[in-house]
């Protein structure tokens, strides 16, 4: 896998890659995700992460945009999120300008203490997977393209 | 749902009304006029009484007043509008402690989103676009709760009190939500600020803090 693309693998074995989040639409709030999640895997310069057999996945983007004066006013990504939630509590993948961080938090309470929206269910029966794997390559993380 | 276009907008008027005109602005409820901040040129400014609206940018430039003793509102609340060249006052920003028609105020500001999020929006303040610091002497010179900027957020009430508190503008230690949660459809979300300078306040000559506007969208 390219660093930056996403890949979901669907109950019904549909697979849906985004070739690089942070400029491609993952069309998230669409319903190519209602058949159930099976695993998704997510790609960053130098390591594959994969969530797998959790009840709900979710994904979104984080912008920011400035004003007064200046050179502001142009959005700019600030960090991408990867959840997966299992019996109340969310795995949460965080990747932001060269940092990477992983931690655990209520549902509901995913980001900074409040609730996201755009949860898709999961195919579960087993234990939940937080995998990453090392891959060899650049490991410099730019949310830049 | 792709990333939503956001739009910031000022109340010109004393009229206390919803931007209607969304994107656009323009003529909004209750008679209140809205007017499009360009984000890279326009500025928001507090300024002393003597500031009047309509005032040229190439003119006199009135900044507060530090007090003596205790602590002031920034009497005056303009938009430094590069397109028309003048400060725009924004007569209901503030509380009852300045000197315009501030107070229990609700439609002053408003942001504008034209699709949802997936999570709450943040107002934050920075020391510049970097976002790695907010310790600018504005903001209160490292310690949030001390920032001279408070804001309100006002998208399902108006503040409750005519000399409203707010909440200090530091990073993303002391910020607003702008909304109750995610943003489900396009709409406005509305707040108010104040500058409140203390006698012991002493600006440094370079600053160039931000507002922050933080989203999330999928």
């Amino acid at each position: 896998m390219k660093p930056w693309s996403l890949l979901v693998k669907l109950k019904n074995g549909l697979v849906i890659q985004n070739p690089d989040v942070r400029c491609y639409d993952m069309d998230w709030g669409s319903g190519l995700y209602s058949s159930g999640i099976e695993f998704l895997r997510f790609a960053v310069p130098g390591r594959i992460f994969t969530l797998a057999n959790y009840e709900r996945y979710n994904y979104f983007l984080e912008a920011t945009q400035d004003f007064s004066g200046g050179s502001r006013g142009a959005t700019k990504l600030q960090a991408i999120y990867i959840c997966g939630a299992h019996n109340g509590m969310v795995d949460v993948l965080k990747v932001e300008q060269n940092k990477i961080s992983v931690f655990r938090k209520p549902l509901g309470k995913e980001y900074y203490g409040t609730a996201s929206r755009g949860w898709k269910d999961g195919i579960f029966g087993s234990r939940p997977k937080f995998l990453k794997e090392k891959v060899d390559g650049d490991l410099t993380i730019s949310l830049q393209h | 749902m792709a990333q939503p276009n956001t739009y910031w907008l000022w109340n010109n008027t004393s009229n206390d009304g919803q931007n209607t005109g969304n994107a656009s602005g323009g003529s909004g409820g209750n008679s209140s006029f809205w007017v499009v901040f360009d984000l890279s040129n326009d500025k928001l400014t507090f300024l002393d009484d003597q500031q009047n609206d309509g005032d040229s940018l190439s003119g006199a430039k009135y900044p507060v007043i530090i007090p003596s003793s205790g602590s002031i509102e920034a009497p005056k609340t303009f938009a430094e509008d590069n397109s028309a060249g003048v400060y725009d006052q924004i007569p209901l920003a503030g509380t009852e402690e300045g000197e315009q028609d501030g107070g229990d105020t609700r439609y002053v500001f408003a942001i504008y989103f034209d699709g949802p999020t997936a999570t709450v929006p943040y107002l934050e303040a920075w020391d510049d676009s970097s976002h790695n610091t907010a310790v600018d002497p504005f903001l209160g010179n490292g310690t949030p709760s001390d920032s001279t900027l408070k804001a309100i957020a006002t998208t399902n009430s108006s503040p409750g009190s005519t000399s409203w508190a707010g909440t200090p503008l530091c990073g993303t230690s002391s910020r607003i939500e702008l909304d109750s949660g995610a943003i489900s459809s396009a709409k406005n979300v509305y707040f108010n600020i104040k500058q409140i300078i203390p006698s012991t306040f002493s600006p440094e000559s370079n600053s160039n803090i931000v507002l922050t506007l933080r989203y999330t969208y999928t």
